[in-house]
């Protein structure tokens, strides 16, 4: 399965599997430059799968609106490519020290 | 129509020494901008509500002022449009979804207000990709009023998500709109419609009143014709005037080219970028540089778009309300990121910070990056983006510059494709705003392709700004 990052317009990006089937999703993912990691074998295959389907799961106790198959197929294939994502942030290694982008500005009340 | 025609494509600039020469008046310009949203802006989808009491009351005002000697700047008496994400008492807030179409707040967003004291009249919101576009849509079907359409093709698309700034601008409807990006979404149209589009760095402008789709990646920012009329906007709507006090090193612009970044654009796209090079060779220097590749770029945006989104359409999504999203696919498109874990979106702005720092100093040194806005001009309003988002294409600005909030700006430099327009990006450090307006302005002062305009039709052609 082949992902590409794609500019697109406000969240018009996505990640796109041009094979356009799922699949054999986790086999291998074909990645784009050092963005994204490959896998290359079953256990893999197995633990993404796995993964989606208990993400998929955790969302459907939470929704009050089933969702139709077609919409669960797509929901897949979303989980499949925010799992992707996550593979290739953590190609990018990271320390303890490296802090998150946060902006913490305790409060101090409009008389001070 | 009660005005002119020709004032249809007139720059802020140019509408503000009519104004004030007494050729035209605020109530003359409102009108026409209303008359012409109504009629033009319809057909192009580009409108979600007209505001014409507030309009007329606004640009009566600014007469009366003006005429008392009191003078608000550039912006007095001139119509404008407001992408309908963007709070206004007494008129529907859209956000560009169904569920929301008769959404009323009781406050104007903090640019709505900013503009209203900088004298501007208020003509109309536009439309816009339903909930700007975050809950994933892959088609131009995808806002409440239909497609957004762009001026120079009615067969295209006008890109998003303020599709409706872009095409009404474009069409000579108002002279400048107000959009907003979370990535891509002002420079995206801007470069379909053939406009000078501002992504301003993050947090200049107040987003108080304004849709949540990411906190930290949205923007808000001017489009308009020119890069001066997007400076007139910018100086009445940012929070502060640091960017305009900024001033660049002296001598010639330092301009760094993406390495690659026409790679596998469209044929145009690519001739036009090259023709813009050599104007550029002719201002400043030119030097290839890379983005670093080791840097995740996309990755951590897209993550920090996804987490917030679904965070903050949480109950939107949960409740089932999302089900009545245009775009098919929007309707379950943001429910897989209610189960992204918290690792990973913490270790996207662990990667934030660096990444911001590693930009900065690839940036550092030059005045602008440059490269092609978009790889190909507006899409076939038929096809899915995946047609086009999807294909592999060579490094691009988007994912930097949002991921680190820097500002960016566009400006029209060809037509490519069905003659259709081409868009010339540059991208700055933080705060460089004025410098990067003052390299698009020079880089139009010797070029023409700000002074094209669409053919809009039988009875609505242009006129007054020829090819």
């Amino acid at each position: 399965m082949r992902y590409f990052a794609a500019q697109g317009c406000d969240f018009g990006y996505r990640m796109i599997a041009i094979a356009g089937r799922f699949a054999e999703f986790g086999r291998e993912i074909d990645v784009r430059r050092s963005d994204m990691a490959t896998r290359d074998d079953d256990s893999d295959s197995e633990g993404m799968l796995s993964d989606v389907a208990a993400r998929l799961g955790l969302i459907e106790t939470r929704i009050a609106q089933p969702l139709t198959e077609e919409q669960r197929d797509e929901v897949r294939n979303r989980i499949s490519r925010s799992i992707a994502l996550g593979v290739a942030l953590r190609t990018y290694p990271l320390t303890n020290a490296d802090e998150p982008e946060i902006g913490l500005v305790p409060y101090r009340g409009n008389d001070r | 129509m009660s005005a002119a025609p020709d004032l249809a494509f007139a720059t802020v600039a140019e509408l503000g020494t009519a104004i004030r020469s007494g050729a035209v008046s605020p109530t003359e310009l409102a009108t026409f901008s209303l008359e012409r949203l109504d009629s033009v802006g319809r057909s192009l989808n580009a409108v979600a509500t007209l505001t014409p009491e507030r309009a007329m009351a606004a640009a009566r005002r600014a007469e009366d002022e003006l005429a008392a000697g009191v003078d608000r700047g550039p912006l007095h008496g001139i119509p404008y449009g407001a992408k309908d994400l963007l709070a206004t008492i007494d008129y529907p807030t859209s956000w560009g979804a169904a569920p929301f179409r008769d959404q009323q707040f009781a406050r104007d967003a903090e640019v709505i207000r900013r503009l209203d004291e900088a004298g501007a009249v208020l003509a109309g919101k536009l439309s816009m990709v339903e909930i700007a576009g975050g809950f994933g849509y892959e088609q131009a079907n995808a806002a409440f009023n239909g497609p957004g359409i762009c001026a120079w093709g009615r067969d295209s698309w006008a890109g998003g998500s303020s599709s409706g700034s872009g095409s009404a601008v474009a069409a000579g409807c108002v002279p400048f709109a107000i959009g907003t990006e979370t990535w891509g979404s002002i420079l995206c149209p801007s470069s379909f419609n053939g406009l000078a589009g501002l992504r301003p760095t993050y947090g200049l402008v107040s987003r108080e009143g304004a849709m949540a789709l990411s906190w930290t990646m949205d923007k808000i920012g001017p489009m308009g014709h020119t890069p001066g009329d997007c400076q007139a906007v910018l100086g009445a709507i940012a929070g502060n005037d640091d960017w305009a006090l900024a001033e660049r090193a002296p001598g010639p612009y330092r301009i760094a080219v993406l390495a690659g970044s026409a790679r596998e654009a469209q044929p145009e796209v690519a001739t036009n970028f090259a023709a813009a090079l050599d104007v550029l060779s002719d201002i400043g220097t030119l030097e290839e540089v890379a983005l670093a590749s080791e840097m995740p770029w996309d990755a951590a945006a897209s993550v920090i778009v996804m987490a917030e989104a679904a965070s903050a359409f949480e109950e939107f999504i949960v409740s089932g309300e999302s089900q009545e999203l245009t775009a098919p696919e929007d309707r379950a498109g943001l429910h897989h990121a209610l189960a992204l874990p918290a690792v990973d979106y913490l270790r996207a702005l662990r990667i934030r910070r660096k990444a911001m720092r590693a930009l900065d100093e690839t940036l550092t040194g030059f005045d602008a990056m440059v490269a092609p806005t978009m790889p190909y001009v507006a899409i076939p309003l038929q096809d899915r983006f995946d047609t086009w988002f999807g294909r592999e294409r060579g490094p691009s600005l988007g994912a930097a510059g949002n991921l680190c909030g820097v500002p960016s700006i566009t400006v029209m430099n060809g037509l490519g494709a069905r003659g259709l327009p081409t868009g010339l990006e540059f991208m700055g450090r933080a705060g460089s705003e004025r410098t990067l307006l003052e390299l698009a302005e020079r880089y139009q002062s010797v070029t023409d392709w700000h002074t094209r305009h669409p053919e809009l039709g039988a009875g609505q052609k242009a006129m007054g700004k020829t090819q």
